[in-house]
Formats: C-alpha cells, structure tokens, sequence
C-alpha cells in the first residue's frame, strides 16, 4: 500500500491510496469549513441539491440510470464534524475496472458524473434549479425532525446542544429547521461558490486507480475556480467546568437513556488524546472496560453503558437504564472514574486497554472506509499519523500520565430522558 | 482428515473445507489481510423452542428467548474468569450473537489468532450455569428488551412479522420477553446446550491470513470427541393467509412509518431452487425498487415516502418481500405500491433494469469478498443450508421470465399485511 499526498491547487490536495487489495475503489471529497451556526444548515444541504442533477444529466432519474449502467456505482454524501470543523464529504464507491465484464470503463464514467456534479449542476436563472432547493430542504428539514425517531442518539445529541450551549460544537451538523427555511436557490448557490473558493478540499482516492487519472480528476473537477483564503476551523477546547448542569427530559419510553458529560480538556491529536485514547479504554470502550465489568456485568443495571472521546476535548458515557436506577448507574459510573483518577488501575487493565487500541490500528489497512477515517479525521488537526505511529505511541502511555489525565476530567452535564416506569 | 478445495474462478476466491474428528465441520476462506474473522455457530436460535433427539417421546418446549439467553451466558465459567478478560489479553475483540437461526460467538483479532480460537473453542465447550449467575443475567437482558422497545422501527418490523405469519415460531422475538425469560432456569440451558451444543450442530467459519493446519491443530488440542445427535425440531405449518390485514402503534416519531409485506410460502425442491428462487426475487426487487428505478425517483422527487426500503429475504422456515418508509399519507403511500404491483404484473419488468441490477447485484457480491466479514456473510448462507460461493454463477443464469414469473405468484394484494407506526399525538384518530 502506497500513499501520497500532493498539493493541486492552493487549499486542494490529493491523497492516494494505491493498493489492489480492495476490490472496489473509493473517492472521497473532504470540504473542511468552519461549525458555525449561520452557515450549517447551508453546508448540510448543497451537496444534496448537487446530487439532484446536473447540466447533462439534468434530473435525479438521469443521474441514477447512469450511476446504475456503471455496475451499481454509489456517489452520495454526507456531513459530519471533528472537532468544531464541519466537514461535508463526497464521495463515489465503484467496482474496481478489473472486474468490468466486458472491459467498461467504470473509473472513468464515474469520475465525469462527480466532476459535472460538482462543477456544472443543474441551474435555472443563473442560480440552483429551485423545485430541488425546495425539495432537498424539505428532506433535511424531515431528517432533522426525524432525529427523536432514535431515542439513544437523541439523548446523545441534547445532552451535546445542553453541554456545548455557547459553543460551536452544540450546533447540529444539519444545522437548525429553521435556518433551513430560509435558504433560497440564490442564497444557496452563493454559498457552494464560497465553499468551492474557501474550503479546505481533501481529495482521496483509495484502491487501484492510476495517480495520473485521480490527479486529472481534481484538476478537472477544481480547475479555474478563483481560490481564497480557509476560514480558521480550529477547535476551541474547554478546560474548567464552572457549574455542573443537571437536566431531565420525558418522552414516553420503557428505558430512562443516561448520558454524562465530561470535559477532558484534550483536544484532538495533541500529544496526550493519546493518553486519553488508553484511559477511555481502561474506563468505559469495550467489554474489558470497567464500566462494562461493572456497571452492566457486576451491577446487572444495564445492557450498554461505554464512554467514547471526541476531539473536542469531551468524553460522553451512555447507558440505558430502568428509571429507578438513575442514581445507582450515576454514582458508579462517577466512582469507576473516580478509581482511575486514585490510581485503582491493573497493570492487566491497562495491557487489555492497549492491546484492544492496537488490534483497531493493525486492522485499519484492512478497510478502505477505515483508511479514509483514519487519516482524514487526522488531516482536520495537521497530523499525518499513521496507524503505525499511533500503535507506538499508545504503547508509550505510562499509568502514571493516564491517572494524571484523569485528574483533569471534570463532569459538565448530566442529562436524563425518562421514561415511565415500566417494572 | 481430507481437506477439499472450492474455488469460484470468475472472481478468484475460494474456500477449503474439512470436517474435524470431533465432528465439527470447518471451513476456511484464506485472504492475505491483517484481520483474522472466526465465527463458531451453532444452528439454534429463537425459532427452535420445540425440540427432541431423535429416539425421544416427548418434544421439550422451552420459554421464548432461550437461545439468546444461553449466548450470554456462554460467558461465564467455572473459575470466575470472564470470557472478555481472556480475549483480551490476546488483543482479540470478541463477541457473539443470536438471530431467529443461529448463535455464533466470534472474534476478530490481527495477532495470536491459535491463542484466540482456542479460547473460543473453550468457553463454547465449557457451560457453566448456576442459579446465581443466571439469576443476574435478568438485569441485564431485561434492559436490553426493553431498550429495544423504545426503537419504532423495531416496532414496525415486529409487528408487521406477526400479521404477516399467524403462528410461526418466526413470530419470537430474538431476546424474548421480560417475562418469558423469567421462567429460564439453569436446568433448561443446560437442556438446550446438551442439545444444540453438540458439534456435529455446529461448525467453524473464518476468513484470514490462517491455513488449515493452524485450525486443526488447535482443534485436536481444545475439542472433545462428540457422539453425532439427530435433533428433530417441531416448526409450526404456515400457510398463504395473513393473521392481521392491519396493525398499527403509537411512539414519539416524527411522522408515520409503514412497512408492507407478502409471505413466500412455497416448497423448494432443494437448497440450490431455493437460492435461486431468493436470488431471482432480489434481483426483481432491485429492478423495480432500486435506487436508479422510476418508482424510487417518483416516490423521492414527490416526496411521498422517505426512506424507502424494498427487499425479499428467505431464512429456515419463513421467506418474504417487504416494503415500506415514513410517509404522511399512509393511504397514498400503500396505494402507490399496490397499483405499481398491479402494473409491472400485467407489463412485466423492464428487461433493461433488470440487466443493470444483475450487474449492481454482481459488484455488490464481488464486494463481499473484499474484508474478513465475509467469513460472516458466508456463514450465514450455510446457516440457510445455502452456499455463498455458489449465489454469484445463479446470479448469472437467472432470466427476466422467470423474474416476471415469480413476481407474478407472489404479489397478490388478498395477502399483503401493512404494520404501521403513528406519532403519538395522531392517537384520537385512529
């Protein structure tokens, strides 16, 4: 497996993974802009009403039968944030042309349908085709609404909006209804020519594509667009807690959903994320963890209780409880940190923790979506890490810093959505 | 021992298969990746509730839940060490699951894969129930029903399962009930293990960077010779009616959800007919339901249904093609599927969409190979008594008649069920 990455145009770089391990191919199309309230709704949404149709292939029927002549070629996006950046991504899965049965070329029809979505989509009046503006609104808008539909991840997502109030990572990726209706064809097209002139764009390509093909592709795809300065993405990281925050919400359910909030104050890729990598799998990742040993094997109060970390400098622990409970699943959830920040460690857990990272890091090359993840979730913070690099440094991590880590792990928020009693 | 090969030249991938003295049949996809995949399945899961061995009198019927129960308690052993704890000491991520057919416990690990399968093999072999240790699992499983509860789409499904079949077993929710699995004693897992847990019921399935020695080498160390068991398992008959035309609840969504549903009720003359039958079905749903099909971009652009779904799946003892999304007109909506049913009976498929879905279905198989999941992909087709090696040359030969066919037998509206999920303030008008 071959990577390397090079600068096309100022601001656009191309990434390639050449390998023939895989056997379809991935494109990826990383725009990296800043979370920012007014312009959420806005990124969450162009690239839908891109999809919709194009100069040649002026309707989503048109787009889809060409899609479907190229073996059931999938180009699609999605949004998401690392940090407080917002990253929108295209992308295309294809077969690898080596399977072609008769010799099609599927790289490239591939390549020039995201070339023309991305450089001549369909419009009308200079500005985006307006049925689709308003169609794909109305589809975000559903898919925003439809976010209490999974009761897990809606807690999940209040307990962020509550925690992160003031700050650019409580606003939602899809960004709010609200700012949703008021975007108009021309308001919008306005703002995907300021993303393809602002955006930090990181181009991937992952299998066996020929680097002078992905390279035509961007400059094709990027070529005569006037490029400006990126707007600064950095994450803001939160240090001190002033005042925990205590809030219950209801819905009617059969489980009270528990989410707990911790301000880590270690933001993404700084050099001691990779102590909290260990210390988040000594506490609450995985079945060795201690909150699954305890909190659910131990204590019987659960099926799932695990902590992830973000790079914002937070740690979220998430259970699912019956409501009568709500205190006991708290308090040891809070003592099992509270045993880590003591020093209550085994050497056996901390080997268990590192072993669990290291199996995740070996197994990366394995997955063209796992490469792309790595290293572009590395790319938001400048890192050029590699799985390699992070299995060493994770095996660097001493006891004493996990504990030390430990000590500056403050709870922000604690967020209830209670059901009724159902036992 | 002989080892044989199968290779399916078209897209360079094979398999080797043995059957181990100790009677349990192994099989092994080699690939030259990082990750090693090892599923140890036993063919037992939520549908098996009324069972003998062959030479018994009476059937047992055990409480609704049972295998799942047992999966987690696989877990513990004898001498207090917990089955994760062991894992990972050697890096491996374990874990194990159960459906309506199968319990398979796994791990996926990237170094010391002898250590890991030896511990698999040990800690499926070895139960250890007790009162106490039963006792805790209520807790913890209870939670997990009830979790599951909370999820609509869970709800939709469930329910549309039950009008669909009057009184499969297929009607048993995978965990059970909070009081079914109350009446689980040690004893009966015990039962059921003795049963279901016999290695000629079971076999081993990975995908890795391992050869068939390494396997068996630790086969012959950590497996006990087994006596072979006939298990005769009771299925309750089902035929074309449906148990409910409607059913509908109410949960905290956002706007309505519909799912829609047709039974497959047929006799297969033998597992390759019936993969060709599910196959045949898939690639017509495809055709007709597809991404690039003009009813999924009229149901899109109008804005109708959101997130559609289409799909025909056949398991042991149940097969059917279902429909559905979140609509605000639920009439519309099942009207709108009814009549393009109506239609593409009396036209027929366009043969052109349906050579694009053969090729769609074709890269999407080739995919399948692409990762160590496919040592899961492939034992679950063994599960179904099917062979996923051999789905893609039956992808190849099937014809738009036989689609149209089929299509035509089964879709018929006098056996369609329709499950709905309102929102909660729709409550009065129903």
């Amino acid at each position: 497996m071959q990577i390397s990455r090079k600068d096309i145009f100022d601001g656009i770089a191309l990434t390639t993974v050449k390998t023939d391990k895989f056997k379809f191919n991935r494109i990826f199309i990383d725009l990296i802009l800043p979370l920012e309230r007014e312009h959420a709704a806005e990124n969450a949404l162009f690239t839908s009403v891109l999809l919709r149709g194009t100069n040649k292939h002026q309707n989503l029927l048109s787009v889809q039968k060409e899609l479907s002549s190229l073996y059931g070629a999938e180009i699609d996006s999605y949004v998401g944030t690392n940090g407080e950046a917002h990253v929108i991504t295209v992308y295309a899965k294809l077969l690898s042309d080596r399977y072609a049965l008769y010799g099609e070329d599927i790289t490239g029809g591939v390549t020039s349908l995201l070339t023309e979505i991305f450089k001549s989509p369909k419009t009308e009046d200079g500005v985006f085709d307006k049925a689709y503006v308003e169609s794909e609104k109305d589809k975000l808008i559903t898919d925003i609404e439809a976010q209490i539909n999974e009761k897990d991840s809606f807690a999940l997502k209040r307990c962020t909006e509550i925690m992160c109030a003031n700050e650019a990572w409580g606003i939602s990726e899809m960004g709010k209804a609200e700012d949703v209706e008021k975007i108009t064809s021309a308001s919008l097209f306005e703002r995907y020519k300021y993303i393809l002139s602002h955006a930090k764009i990181e181009v991937w390509v992952i299998g066996d594509i020929e680097e002078a093909v992905s390279e035509a592709f961007v400059r094709n795809t990027f070529a005569d667009i006037q490029r400006g300065e990126i707007p600064d993405y950095s994450t803001d990281v939160v240090k001190y807690v002033k005042e925990v925050k205590n809030v219950c919400e209801h819905q009617s359910l059969n489980q009270g959903k528990l989410v707990l909030g911790f301000r880590t104050g270690i933001g993404g890729y700084e050099e001691d994320y990779n102590v909290l990598r260990v210390l988040n799998s000594v506490f609450g990742s995985g079945t060795q963890s201690k909150l699954f040993r305890n909190v659910r094997e131990k204590l019987s109060l659960c099926y799932h209780c695990s902590s992830r970390i973000y790079t914002k400098g937070i740690m979220m622990v998430t259970s699912g409880i019956k409501v009568s409970n709500r205190e006991k699943a708290r308090n040891e959830i809070l003592f099992q940190l509270e045993e880590i920040k003591k020093g209550n460690i085994t050497e056996e857990e901390i080997t268990s923790a590192k072993k669990r990272l290291r199996n995740a890091f070996l197994s990366t090359d394995d997955s063209a979506d796992a490469i792309h993840s790595h290293y572009a979730a590395a790319r938001v913070f400048s890192s050029e890490d590699s799985p390699a690099d992070l299995i060493e440094k994770t095996e660097r991590v001493t006891k004493a810093q996990i504990v030390a880590a430990a000590q500056n792990i403050q709870l922000d928020t604690e967020y209830f959505l209670c059901g009724t009693e159902a036992e | 021992m002989d080892v044989l090969t199968k290779e399916n030249a078209l897209i360079g991938e094979k398999y080797y298969y043995t059957k181990h003295k100790s009677g349990l049949d192994i099989y092994l996809i080699p690939k030259e990746i990082s990750t090693s995949y090892a599923l140890f399945c036993t063919r037992y899961g939520a549908i098996d509730n009324c069972f003998k061995l062959e030479g018994d009198a009476e059937f047992t019927r055990v409480p609704d839940g049972i295998a799942h129960y047992l999966e987690h308690k696989m877990f513990e052993n004898e001498d207090g060490v917990d089955t994760f704890s062991r894992f990972a000491k050697y890096g491996a991520s374990a874990n194990a699951f159960t459906s309506t057919e199968v319990t398979a416990y796994l791990f996926k690990c990237t170094e010391n894969f002898s250590e890991n399968l030896g511990i698999l093999f040990d800690y499926v072999t070895h139960p250890y129930f007790t009162p106490e240790n039963v006792a805790k699992e209520q807790g913890i499983i209870g939670q997990e029903i009830r979790g599951r509860e909370d999820y609509p789409d869970f709800a939709v499904y469930m329910n549309l399962i039950r009008a669909l079949y009057k009184d499969s077993q297929i009607n048993i929710d995978v965990a059970g009930t909070v009081e079914s699995i109350s009446e689980i004693t040690a004893d009966t897992l015990y039962k059921c293990y003795e049963v279901f847990y016999n290695l000629s019921n079971m076999f081993l399935c990975v995908a890795g960077n391992v050869t068939m020695e390494q396997i068996l080498a630790v086969a012959d160390k950590v497996l006990p010779m087994q006596e072979v068991k006939n298990i005769v398992r009771s299925y309750n008959e089902e035929g074309r009616e449906v148990a409910n035309k409607f059913v509908s609840a109410n949960f905290e969504v956002s706007k309505p959800m519909f799912l829609m549903g047709v039974k497959d009720i047929y006799k297969p003359i033998d597992a390759r007919d019936k993969m060709k039958r599910t196959i045949t079905l898939q690639l017509a749903t495809d055709a007709l339901f597809g991404d690039a099909s003009e009813f999924a971009v009229d149901v899109y652009e109008s804005a109708l249904i959101d997130e559609m779904e289409a799909g025909y799946s056949a398991g042991k003892i149940s097969a059917h093609f279902i429909f559905g999304g979140e609509t605000d007109d639920i009439d519309a909506a099942t009207q709108k599927f009814i009549s393009y049913m109506e239609d593409v009976k009396k036209n027929g498929i366009d043969p052109e969409s349906f050579e694009n879905s053969r090729r769609a279905k074709y890269a999407e198989y080739i995919r399948s190979f692409e990762s160590a999941n496919i040592a899961e992909t492939f034992a679950m087709s063994l599960i179904k008594d099917s062979n996923w090696f051999e789905i893609g040359d039956i992808m190849a030969e099937v014809t738009v008649e036989e689609a149209n066919s089929l299509v035509r037998e089964l879709f018929d509206e006098k056996y369609y069920a329709t499950s709905v999920v309102y929102p909660l303030e729709k409550e009065d008008e129903q």
